[in-house]
């Protein structure tokens, strides 16, 4: 069991600061992703962690301990990489016993560890196989398999399956969170795809610019971000100008809003930040009362399950909104509506 | 459409035949032709007819045998230091300064450039006054070798590191807990086997045809006994140059059968010596 810590880390390239002050915690059997979008320094996080990259300054501790004079090869670790990585001219079961064998493990545990490894990410029978003769999909399992053969105490992944096709993307890593709990690992996750990062993690880390902007577990992240960035980055957002008028509500023009604004003076100007699923949307008769947002309806698509609806809204500002299709059949382009947010589902960001 | 592609088929095939066996035949001239010419010179002795005396000459003649083990030895030991020297520079230079890479390929190419009688004046000037037992033993020529197999080593070493992606094996294997030394047996030297071969063979075929050093340093190598020999007799010059290249080839072939052994076996062999 082993705890994960970055302490205050930063990282130039010449004048790129890839790192700036990068601080994470991530506890013991946890799996954290890094989000960001791509140079934002996630590479350069996990490589930091894996003693690749010396730190211009600043810790990476595990379990408390420093391990800045630690080189690569003796901490600990197990790292998939996004590049196919297995030893050419070793079979499968000979990657996965590579780290054993440095280790000198006898031959016999060698080679009940490697089948065990092999049965567990689903590659039985597929010992003798050399890289070449395996697709893409399976190099990657051999390659967890062996990242994870000596039982390392931190599992180190980036971007290991943007190689691979959507479909065996998706199975694999629903297979990498199952093993990551079976195994308990404290696991770092690198990723650019929201939807890896916010399906398999316990928490995840948005990076922008060599920076954490926010460390939550998917839904809080998802519901409750905290800076425009995180909003914007995942998933789909509507931002209203807006000034904070107390704790609990801000105005839209003449709107009131009731929102969770306890973060921001009163008088702050604000972006309201509410996802399209949480708007409800009515057809409207006279004037919209003046706690929710008038507007009309500019496009109306059907998705299935929802329907998509656009409304600008009388200060001319755009809100998407998804709604079950049954009730958006009414809303077609040209209707005046009135759009509705409850307070727990907006939030208010600094502009 | 079943059709068409059929009869492009059955067309197609007697079609390439003919022109890769005229391929074939025209390579094969090209490469035994001197060599085949080469032969029949050893064997005639005009008026006399053929006759293999020069082989049996060989065989027996006690001169050649210290001329020989010598050259062997230099080329051995040249392409030993060699790739002492250049396996871990190479490998440095593509996994930590790949930029630069185009000026060591300027570099690596000088002594190809420059020629040995340059070389030769330059290293006796470098070497005045030191002791004879150094510069007076044919060894001497070693690191002199080394120097004139550069261009040769560099270029194979680095053909075979550009096919592999060096950086992420390095990586993987350093995450797995791998010494460096243990990165450069156990992971980059067994993918670089075509390469390693390649460059061996090279260094041996330098060694072992290098005449103006040799000659212009006074040391007597296989090469100088050969023009020796040919001076006074052409059949046994002839002679001894096809042992020499049958002599290269089948050192070729016994390492290439020795490193396709430590190649693929290696990981599991090594297992339960590692294991005692
Ligand atoms: N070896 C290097 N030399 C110079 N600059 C580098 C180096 N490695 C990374 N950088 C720079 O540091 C910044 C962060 O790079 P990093 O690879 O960590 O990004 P990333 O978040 O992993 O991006 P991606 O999603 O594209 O992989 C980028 O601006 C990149 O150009
Ligand atoms: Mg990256």
């Amino acid at each position: 069991m082993a705890t994960l810590s970055l302490v205050d880390v930063v990282k130039t390239y010449g004048v790129v600061r890839a790192l700036d002050h990068l601080n994470l915690t991530i506890e013991s059997g946890e799996l954290v992703s890094l989000l960001g979008p791509s140079g934002c320094g996630k590479t350069t996080a996990l490589r930091s962690v894996a003693g690749f990259e010396r730190p211009d300054s600043g810790q990476v501790l595990l379990n408390g301990k420093d391990l800045t004079p630690t080189p690569a090869n003796k901490r600990d670790m197990g790292m998939v990489f996004q590049a196919y990585s297995l030893f050419p001219n070793m079979t499968a079961a000979q990657n996965i016993a590579f780290g054993l064998k440095l280790r000198k493990r006898p031959g016999s545990e060698t080679r009940k560890r490697a089948d065990e490894l092999l049965t567990l990410v689903g590659l039985q029978g597929r010992a003798d196989r050399y890289p070449h003769q395996l697709s893409g999909g399976q190099q990657q399992r051999v390659a967890l398999a062996r990242a994870l053969a000596f039982e390392p105490s931190v599992l180190l992944l980036d971007e290991p399956l943007s190689a691979l096709d959507a479909q065996v993307r998706v199975q694999l890593r629903d297979e990498i969170r199952r093993l990551q709990k079976e195994v308990g690992i404290t696991t770092l996750f690198v990723t650019h795809d929201q939807e890896e990062a916010l399906s398999i993690s316990d928490r995840v880390g948005v990076m922008n610019n060599g920076q954490l902007e926010q460390l939550a577990s998917p839904a809080q992240l998802y519901r409750h971000p905290t800076t425009e960035f995180v909003a914007g980055f995942v998933g789909t957002i509507n931002r209203l100008p807006v000034s904070v008028r107390d704790a609990t509500t801000v105005a839209y023009g003449d709107v009131v809003l009731g929102c969770n604004a306890s973060a921001l003076p009163a008088g702050a100007a604000g972006l309201l930040l509410m996802r399209p699923e949480v708007l409800s949307v009515r057809a409207l008769e006279g004037s919209a009362p003046h706690t929710s947002l008038g507007g009309t309806v500019r496009a109306h698509s059907f998705l299935g399950p929802v329907a998509r609806v656009e409304v600008i809204t009388t200060s001319g500002d755009l809100l998407i909104c998804d709604l079950p299709s049954r009730d958006a059949d009414a809303l077609v382009p040209g209707t005046s509506v009135s759009v509705h947010v409850a307070a727990t589902d907006a939030t208010v960001v600094a502009r | 459409m079943g059709q068409v592609s059929g009869d492009g088929a059955t067309r197609a095939r007697p079609r390439p035949p003919i022109g890769k066996v005229l391929w074939i035949v025209a390579g094969v001239l090209f490469l035994l032709g001197p060599l085949v010419a080469t032969f029949f010179s050893s064997i005639n002795y005009n008026q006399l007819g053929y006759r293999f005396t020069a082989y049996s000459n060989i065989v027996s003649s006690r001169a050649l045998r210290g001329p020989l083990w010598l050259s062997f030895q230099i080329a051995v030991l040249t392409a030993a230091l060699s790739f002492a020297l250049m396996l871990p520079t190479v490998f440095w230079l593509h996994l930590k300064v790949p930029k630069a890479r185009p000026i060591i390929e300027t570099i690596s190419i000088l002594p190809y450039v420059i020629p040995p009688i340059v070389l030769v004046v330059g290293i006796s000037q470098l070497t005045r006054g030191w002791p004879e037992w150094l510069i007076g033993k044919p060894f001497f020529l070693v690191p002199i070798y080394v120097v004139t197999c550069l261009p040769f080593l560099f270029r194979a070493l680095d053909a075979g590191m550009r096919s592999i992606d060096v950086m992420t094996l390095t990586e993987a294997a350093r995450g797995l807990g791998a010494t460096w030394r243990q990165v450069i047996t156990k992971v980059i030297m067994p993918n670089l086997r075509t390469s390693i071969l390649g460059g061996t063979f090279l260094a041996l075929a330098v060694v072992l045809g290098e005449f103006t050093i040799a000659s212009l340093l006074l040391f007597k190598t296989f090469p100088i006994y050969l023009t020796e020999v040919g001076q006074n007799e052409a059949q046994g010059a002839a002679a001894l140059s096809l042992l020499s290249f049958g002599f290269s080839w089948g050192f070729l072939l016994l390492l290439n059968s020795v490193g396709k052994r430590v190649g693929s076996g290696a990981s599991l062999d090594i297992a339960p010596r590692v294991g005692r």
